[in-house]
């Protein structure tokens, strides 16, 4: 260091400046533990990392059963394919499977209302109608991964028949979800998710039935099964958009407090 | 400890780590705040509101220098919008046994008043290098970035700075 700047520090050490009022630390101190733990709260937070929050949330016992019956499924078509049986047999497992995969995720969409927990559920940070459309949302991704993996099995068996393959797949799905989602919009409560088993129980025997009587599955070819893929998918989407919008509509006015996403 | 341990600490919020912080640091600032503003509770507000600015926007600080570089920066930008709304007080109106209260010696005080004065004849960013650079210990990188300019612009400021703190205080024989 130069003399003159050793000296120009020596001389401005005596400019010194007041100590400070300990109250002001005090104050200081608590003021920010305040601001930091609002800033927790006020976090806002991305469409995806909500969604990705929420896939937490969904039980263990979901995703086991959903892998259980995927697993299933897919043995039971390999062995199909290695027995090289009749086309009739992969349509039954087919059509009988798919309401099964819908009835392992209904009663987790609507688990704040089978435990009770709605009323806690709408008055935390997030809104129920963001909460219950993220579940939907997963669950209904989850369930299309199943489908479509189950698809292109089926349809690596023989692809011919990957036309029709769709059909039994989507139309039972589809015809389930369909009442699942009404009964949603209408009936809402702690009974709601053992309405929605017992329609996908009763839609899988239905089209187990139907699946055995030859006439029915006749029927596809003359394009009666595709009207009802397309209407029920109609259907599905606009039953699910009313789903959605109703649980604003039965949980207070919505988003004022919950957290908005960016 | 180590102020990474600290932050990282605050970032799993515990909040004794952020006291810890707060008290590591709200010296240093509040007398930075107080040689700029040159009103010690107006010094105390900008300080309070330097944590709390701290605080509230923790989640986009990234640790890259030291936490208190990133103070100062805060510090000096909080200060300079004090001083758009209130211009600081001249020399004259400060009380200067606030500013003495330690020592009490009648050479003391014309020092202090000396410096004081030369101090405040210095362009804003030659001053604020020279308190930076003497008072609060900075290296000459970490004021370029407090004041968000170049290392060798605040080389040369500094230079100027000390020359015509030089000729200031020579004028009055304290060199």
């Amino acid at each position: 260091m130069k003399i003159n700047e050793r000296k120009i520090r020596e001389t401005l050490t005596s400019f010194s400046v007041p100590a400070y009022d300990p109250d002001a630390l005090r104050q200081t101190i608590r003021l920010a533990k305040k601001a930091y733990s609002e800033r927790l709260l006020a976090k806002r937070i991305g469409c995806w990392e909500f969604i990705a929050m929420q896939v937490r949330f969904i039980g263990r016992g979901v995703w086991l059963a959903q892998a259980a019956l995927l697993l299933a499924c897919l043995y039971l078509l390999e062995g199909f394919h290695a027995e090289k049986a009749d086309m009739q047999s992969v349509f039954l497992l087919l059509s009988s499977i798919a309401p099964l995969i819908a009835f392992v995720g209904f009663p987790e969409i609507l688990k704040s209302y089978s435990h009770n927990m709605e009323e806690i559920e709408a008055c935390t940070r997030f809104s129920m109608r963001k909460l219950m459309g993220a579940r939907m949302l997963i669950l209904g991704l989850a369930d299309l991964f199943s489908l479509t993996l189950i698809l292109t099995v089926s349809a690596a068996g023989n692809a011919a028949f990957i036309l029709r393959m769709i059909l039994y797949l989507f139309v039972p799905f589809n015809l389930t979800c369909c009442l699942c989602m009404t009964v949603l919009e209408h009936f809402r409560g702690r009974y709601a998710g053992y309405a929605c088993e017992v329609i996908c129980v009763g839609c899988t025997v239905l089209f187990l039935r139907l699946s055995l009587l030859k006439k029915y599955y006749e029927a596809a070819a003359t394009g009666t099964w595709m009207l009802f893929f397309c209407l029920s998918g109609v259907y599905l989407t606009i039953e699910t958009v009313r789903v959605f919008r109703s649980f604003s509509r039965t949980c207070f006015s919505d988003e004022t407090l919950s957290a908005k996403w960016k | 400890m180590e102020d990474g341990a600290l932050i990282q600490r605050i970032k799993s919020g515990d909040m004794d780590s952020l006291e810890r912080l707060i008290r590591k640091y709200y010296g240093d600032v509040c007398a930075y705040c107080c040689r700029k503003l040159r009103r010690p509770d107006d010094a105390e507000d900008v300080t309070q509101e330097v944590f709390l600015h701290f605080c509230r926007h923790f989640e986009s600080y990234v640790q890259r220098g030291k936490v208190k570089t990133y103070l100062y920066t805060i510090a000096h930008n909080l200060c300079v919008n004090a001083m758009r709304v209130k211009k600081p007080l001249p020399l004259e109106d400060v009380k200067m046994e606030n500013f003495t209260r330690q020592s009490g010696m009648e050479k003391r005080w014309e020092t202090t008043d000396s410096v004081q004065a030369a101090l405040n004849r210095l362009p804003e960013e030659q001053r604020e290098v020279i308190l930076l650079r003497f008072y609060q210990d900075l290296k000459l990188k970490e004021i370029a970035q407090v004041m968000s300019s170049g290392l060798s612009v605040t080389k040369y400021r500094l230079s100027q700075g000390l020359k015509t703190l030089s000729r200031l205080l020579s004028r009055e024989d304290w060199l």
